[in-house]
């Protein structure tokens, strides 16, 4: 990839990072912001720079691969990247969603997926995910019912 | 642990529940579907838009014997997003107690031994009782045996009593051939169910809330399929009439009202073709609304086709150095599909279907996106067996006549396989009415007769 003009970001605390054009429009929120505003993009973040460094990371790491995509290496590095506990991911899947980055999104929904794929059971779900039991006892009882299949 | 977690439940815009629910497989939706009411929300709209194909249990169909399966039941259904069958913990009894007639909108319709009809859906687990049609049918008595077979006393046209051992593809061939609804009973909204029965002959409907079947005024039976659509019946005959009525409306006298009667010119195509085959099958024909067009799928059927795809007849099984006919299962040849030019009043073929795929069988025929759900097959017909005479002929096949026919190559594909041909009972497609879905249009005022 030749080098593209750099853009410089400037996330919420205050911190200013230099990526690549072609990095940042990975984003579809700076994307727009950089088609009107041209060449500086001031952008303004709910998020703390942890997320900020990752996701660069991530799209940077995209960038690089694109033109050949060895499939392990990608699939082992995103397995790393999003091997995180739950609050880590959760700032994540924000920042995904607030900058609009699909890959990143794609990434950390997986992964939310793969999450609840190895519950065992409800309760483990909403162990792991934090969230309350919000049903009367007599519609559990009835989603209980429904939950009655096997896969062959 | 002690650590306070913001719930994902709570501050996540619902899109991206789209997203993570959209990756999980039918087991990890019904999972999820527990954890909490938005979860269980989210998670419904994914269950409700898979279709299915209902299957007897590949144990009964590849150890059982060709000569018993009249105590044969459903027991799977297979996900056609996932390729994957899944089962119910505790299979109903009703899918091997009763007579499956009808498949719509993804409900069962099924008829229970006395001849009560009712719908079933195995999602929600909920049974809608109908009533009977003992009248209806002129059954003065049908009870199962052990050996699952029905026992019948009915009167026929009036005139005598007829008594009756058959299996459940007879009790279909015979009294009823499909059943169809119209509406959702998902909703509580106000449903109805409309019948094809008494070999083919009558229509009977029922709305929910009466006691009572109404016989529709026919014009041309016998009548090859009928469909529903924005509360309105039609059916096509097999001289190729399209009769309307809407189900919204009464007469003076309280008789649905019919909007619309024409008699159609046969296809060239399937006119010629079939005049060449003659002797060698037969035809089926089915009427489907697809993006406001009305279809027509003609279906041909070859009574004896050999592994290599030859028609052959009766005398062509008799060789002479064997002393068994040679075993040849009917099978679906091919299939022809046309679109009803509204102006012209004549069928058009059709190359394509474009981005629809169409589900046919034994079910309430009708035409999806492609996008509707993964893996789905492009320009292609999925279908089942449905055809009811033939099925009971033959210890060693019968119900096996199902697959995805592609209409662009004319090929087919295995959708799911048995090592036995003799499926009892036949397969049969769920197909949700989520996965239907289509915009307002204009089908219903552009019929003559319509406004």
């Amino acid at each position: 990839m030749l080098l593209s003009k750099n853009s410089a970001l400037e996330s919420k605390d205050n911190e200013i990072f230099e990526v690549e054009e072609s990095i940042a429009i990975q984003s579809e929120l700076i994307k727009t912001m950089t088609t009107m505003v041209n060449s500086k993009a001031y952008v303004n973040e709910r998020n703390q720079m942890v997320p900020e460094a990752r996701c660069r990371k991530q799209a940077n790491y995209h960038v690089e691969q694109n033109n050949k995509i060895v499939d392990e290496e990608l699939s082992d590095w995103e397995s790393k990247f999003f091997e995180v506990d739950m609050d880590d991911l959760h700032e994540l899947f924000m920042a995904a969603n607030y900058l609009e980055i699909e890959s990143l999104l794609n990434g950390v929904t997986k992964r939310v997926g793969d999450f609840i794929k190895a519950c065992k059971n409800v309760e483990v779900i909403r162990q792991t995910f934090g969230i309350n039991n919000d049903f009367a006892a007599q519609q559990e009882e009835e989603i209980r019912k429904l939950n009655s299949w096997n896969h062959i | 642990m002690a650590k306070r977690r913001k719930s994902l439940a709570d501050q996540v815009p619902t899109e991206i529940f789209w997203s993570i629910f959209n990756k999980l497989s039918f087991i990890d939706l019904i999972q999820a579907k527990a954890v909490c009411s938005s979860w269980n929300l989210a998670a419904e709209e994914f269950v409700t838009k898979m279709p299915w194909l209902m299957l007897p249990s590949k144990k009964e169909v590849e150890e059982g014997d060709g000569a018993f399966v009249n105590n044969n039941g459903y027991n799977g259904f297979f996900n056609l997003c996932e390729n994957r069958v899944y089962n119910l913990k505790t299979t109903p009894m009703e899918f091997r107690e009763s007579c499956c007639i009808g498949s719509s909108n993804g409900w069962l319709v099924f008829l229970e031994h006395k001849a009560v009809p009712f719908l079933f859906n195995p999602f929600k687990q909920i049974k809608i009782h109908l009533p009977s049609v003992d009248y209806l049918l002129g059954l003065k008595k049908m009870e199962r045996n052990e050996d699952g077979e029905y026992e019948l006393d009915y009167l026929k046209k009036n005139q005598r009593f007829f008594f009756k051992v058959c299996g459940k593809q007879q009790v279909r061939e015979c009294f009823i051939q499909k059943a169809i609804l119209s509406g959702k009973p998902d909703c509580n909204e106000n449903f109805g169910v409309v019948l094809l029965c008494n070999n083919r002959e009558e229509i009977a409907y029922h709305q929910r809330g009466y006691n009572s079947w109404t016989v529709i005024d026919v014009s041309h039976p016998p009548y090859q399929d009928i469909i529903c659509y924005k509360n309105h019946i039609y059916a096509l005959s097999d001289n190729n009439s399209i009769e309307v009525w809407d189900l919204g409306g009464r007469d003076y006298v309280g008789r649905i009202v019919k909007k619309s009667d024409i008699v159609l010119p046969f296809p060239d195509k399937s006119h010629t073709k079939g005049n060449s085959l003659r002797g060698f099958g037969t035809s089926k024909f089915y009427l489907v609304e697809s993006c406001d067009d009305l279809l027509l799928i003609v279906r041909f059927i070859g009574d004896y086709v050999d592994l290599d795809g030859t028609l052959l007849t009766e005398w062509d099984l008799l060789t002479e150095t064997c002393t068994q006919p040679k075993i040849c299962p009917y099978r679906t040849c091919f299939f022809h599909v046309y679109k009803l030019d509204f102006n012209e009043l004549k069928w058009v073929e059709v190359e394509s279907l474009n981005d629809r795929a169409l589900f046919l069988g034994g079910n309430q025929s009708v035409s999806v996106s492609v996008q509707s759900f993964p893996n789905c097959e492009t320009n292609s017909i999925y279908f089942t067996d449905d055809c009811w005479q033939k099925m009971e002929e033959d210890y060693n096949y019968g119900g096996h006549d199902m697959g995805i026919y592609n209409i662009k190559d004319e090929s087919f594909k295995p959708i799911y396989e048995f090592s036995s041909d003799k499926i009892q009972p036949p397969p049969c497609w769920i197909i949700p009415s989520s996965m239907l879905e289509s915009q307002l249009g204009q089908c219903v005022a552009s019929l003559p007769g319509c406004n």
